[in-house]
């Protein structure tokens, strides 16, 4: 039983991860952009919903799609600050991850400021913080809140990608901007689009984080490399590619502090990662590059 | 001919090359005398008019920047009642030169680097966590700057005459704790959820451990957690499978208050404890639920505190409109600690007289924890002074632990 409440917990925690994966593969794969920031805008995310709890009546739902939709126009102003003005210039992707760390830094100092560096929290009668038992396993509420939030946004999101018009244009910006913008998609726009579903996705992923736990200016930072790796195991430009290796992470993470180590979990979660990579290098889900001749 | 003068012959040229050397070689020569007729072996100018300058390497930014801002705010009320009220003699004042470390090592070091270049500061305050201590502290040997730490809790750091911990070590106070409450509540059982990448962290967890076994508590196990773990459900779980009467959370501040939290919510009925490091502003109120009634040790408590430890929490609460924690009860200690040095100095008070008057340190017999204080091989021992103390609901103010019934 312990096992299975255990593996439960991975999926619950690689959940997050996935979210999060989503969010830093959407950049990655329109901009070609390592962005750096991106665990930042989980923190604004949880952020920007606990102020709005603390100083304003409004519901936990609703605090929560305010501070998502904050994250996502703070991603859209790193973007537009930062990046944009280097893709004007030609610069590649070395000047893009240094314009991505600067702004990770000052937008974390913002919030260090904001709350002078103390750690906050949900207030405990605005987050459902109950547990459900099922079948022996307990299960928090917010651990299930995490999951279901997780699997519907992530499908939203596939769904937005693969399945509409915008999506499709995001996508062939991200592909080739030269012909997307011969084609009649404005990369601009397009780009501007990629970056507020990647901020409102990544947002969440800080909410359902923050979820049932005290957190800081810190918080996002936590999550930039399981991000990273998830999207890397998964497959660049696949949803669901950066979502199982999400879930792959959270769970091989969890099971090996259970019962192998805590002090070797991330050794052993990233070793894996490399051995997934040599078998499939360019991830689980991901298209063969195809070049015409 | 003879004795014509050619300016570019190469005697003439060599007579040229030369006197530049000597010239050269006279202005180096004057540059020497002056830069050791500015400073001796190690010595420092006080500033102007009988203020003595402390380097000051605070943490407000930064990962703990929350437990940083306590430990500054602490030692600038020292400087405020030490020079208010006249507590080194003669006159003598306290200038505090502050810069920012972050508690980041390799950053830390090269600011120690640069007050200690600063032949002005006679002495440095320092350190909150071990490893940015371990970084610092050859930069002070090496320069021979008196250094106080003033937080980091990895054993044997102190290092007299040069490095002196003030630091209220955690060990002995988490010793006393877990014997209080075992025996308060009669635990049979304990497990152990400790941070495992911090080496003074583990050094905590084994003053619990060694305080439970004396109890005569089982141990039945422990589960390890990371500095930079964001989830806690899985170890609670683990924590909660070994079903034992009590579980000791150690860890950082974050670290710990989300271990509690999650055995919180997964419902754990049993007696949690945890140390100092669940101490500090606004921490009770990200958890108020989860933290109220968890029993962790203190030295400081403000609302207990007398004499010059009274007028600290005043001076504290009246400058920062909140009572002073264990945090910036150490902030103080360590600049009232230079201070005492610096009177012990008498008017030596060079970076040498400073290092051999606080090596020499044996008591602060007037000290803000109102109890014995002494000095071993340069650290500070105030063990008497610890109390078992709680956050009460729902204010969150930090009260003495009554025991059973809490």
């Amino acid at each position: 039983m312990l096992f299975l409440e255990q593996l439960v917990n991975g999926i619950c925690t690689g959940a997050v991860y996935a979210l999060f994966a989503v969010g830093f593969g959407i950049v990655f794969s329109t901009m070609q952009i390592l962005n750096l920031a991106q665990g930042v805008y989980a923190t604004y995310g949880a952020m920007l919903t606990y102020f709005v709890l603390t100083r304003t009546g409004v519901p936990y739902w609703l605090a929560v799609i305010i501070g998502v939709a904050a994250a996502a126009l703070v991603a859209v102003l790193v973007d537009q600050v930062a990046f944009e003005p280097l893709r004007r210039r030609g610069v590649q992707m070395l000047g893009a991850v240094i314009a991505s760390i600067a702004a990770w830094i000052a937008l974390r100092e913002v919030l260090s400021i904001a709350t002078n560096s103390t750690p906050v929290g949900f207030p405990s009668h605005t987050v459902p913080r109950g547990v459900v038992h099922l079948g022996g396993i307990d299960i928090l509420q917010t651990q299930l809140m995490a999951l279901i939030c997780s699997v519907v946004v992530i499908t939203a999101v596939y769904v937005l990608l693969h399945r509409t018009n915008v999506g499709s244009a995001i996508r062939a910006v991200g592909y080739e901007k030269r012909s997307a913008q011969i084609a009649g998609i404005n990369p601009r726009t397009m780009i501007i689009t990629a970056a507020l579903v990647s901020g409102a996705v990544t947002g969440l992923a800080g909410v359902l984080l923050a979820g049932g736990q005290s957190f800081n200016f810190n918080l996002g930072d936590g999550l930039l490399l399981q991000g990273f790796a998830a999207v890397v195991i998964g497959g660049m430009g696949d949803v669901r590619g950066s979502a199982l290796g999400g879930l792959f992470i959270g769970v091989v993470q969890t099971l090996s502090a259970s019962y192998i180590s805590t002090t070797y979990q991330d050794a052993i979660t990233f070793g894996l990662v490399l051995v997934v990579l040599l078998w499939r290098p360019t991830g689980l889900l991901a298209a063969a590059n195809v070049q015409r001749a | 001919m003879r004795g014509t003068r050619y300016p570019f012959s190469p005697r003439a040229i060599r007579r040229g090359t030369t006197r530049q050397v000597a010239a050269a070689a006279s202005l180096a020569g004057l540059l020497l005398a002056a830069t050791a007729c500015a400073g001796g072996s190690g010595g420092a100018t006080s500033g102007g008019g009988g203020t003595v300058k402390l380097g000051v390497i605070v943490a407000e930014t930064g990962p703990i920047a929350g437990a940083g801002k306590a430990f500054a705010d602490g030692g600038r009320i020292a400087v405020q009642e030490i020079n208010g009220q006249n507590l080194i003699g003669g006159g003598k004042k306290i200038e505090l030169v502050e810069k920012e470390g972050s508690e980041d090592p390799s950053k830390s070091a090269s600011v120690a680097a640069q007050l200690a270049a600063d032949k002005s500061i006679t002495g440095m305050v320092c350190c909150i966590l071990s490893p940015v201590a371990g970084a610092v502290k050859p930069v002070a040997i090496k320069q021979k700057l008196p250094l106080v730490l003033w937080g980091a809790t990895e054993a044997n750091l102190a290092q007299p005459p040069y490095v002196i911990r003030t630091v209220t070590m955690p060990q002995p106070a988490n010793e006393k704790a877990s014997q209080t409450v075992a025996k308060a509540k009669g635990l049979k059982t304990v497990a152990f959820g400790v941070m495992t990448d911090n080496a003074g962290i583990v050094s905590q967890a084994d003053a619990f451990k060694k305080g439970m076994d004396q109890a005569g508590v089982k141990n039945l196990g422990q589960v390890g957690t990371l500095s930079t773990q964001t989830d806690f459900t899985s170890s609670a779980t683990s924590l909660m499978q070994m079903s034992p009467d009590g579980i000791v959370v150690v860890g950082t501040q974050s670290n710990a208050v989300g271990l509690i939290a999650a055995l919180h919510d997964k419902g754990y009925k049993g007696q949690i404890i945890s140390g100092e490091t669940i101490s500090g502003a606004g921490v009770y109120k990200s958890q108020p639920d989860a933290l109220a009634n968890v029993p962790f040790p203190v030295y400081f408590l403000a609302s207990q505190a007398t004499g010059l430890g009274k007028t600290f929490a005043a001076d504290y609460q009246k400058k920062y409109g909140a009572a002073p924690d264990d945090y910036a009860a150490q902030g103080f200690n360590a600049v009232y600690t230079m201070a005492m040095g610096l009177k012990a100095a008498g008017k030596d008070t060079s970076r040498a007289g400073l290092a051999k008057a606080l090596g020499n340190l044996k008591s602060l017999p007037d000290n803000i924890y109102g109890a014995k204080v002494t000095f071993s091989g340069g650290q500070l021992d105030a063990s008497s002074a610890v109390q078992v103390v709680h956050y009460t609901a729902p204010d969150g103010a930090i009260a003495p632990w009554s025991g059973p019934n809490q």
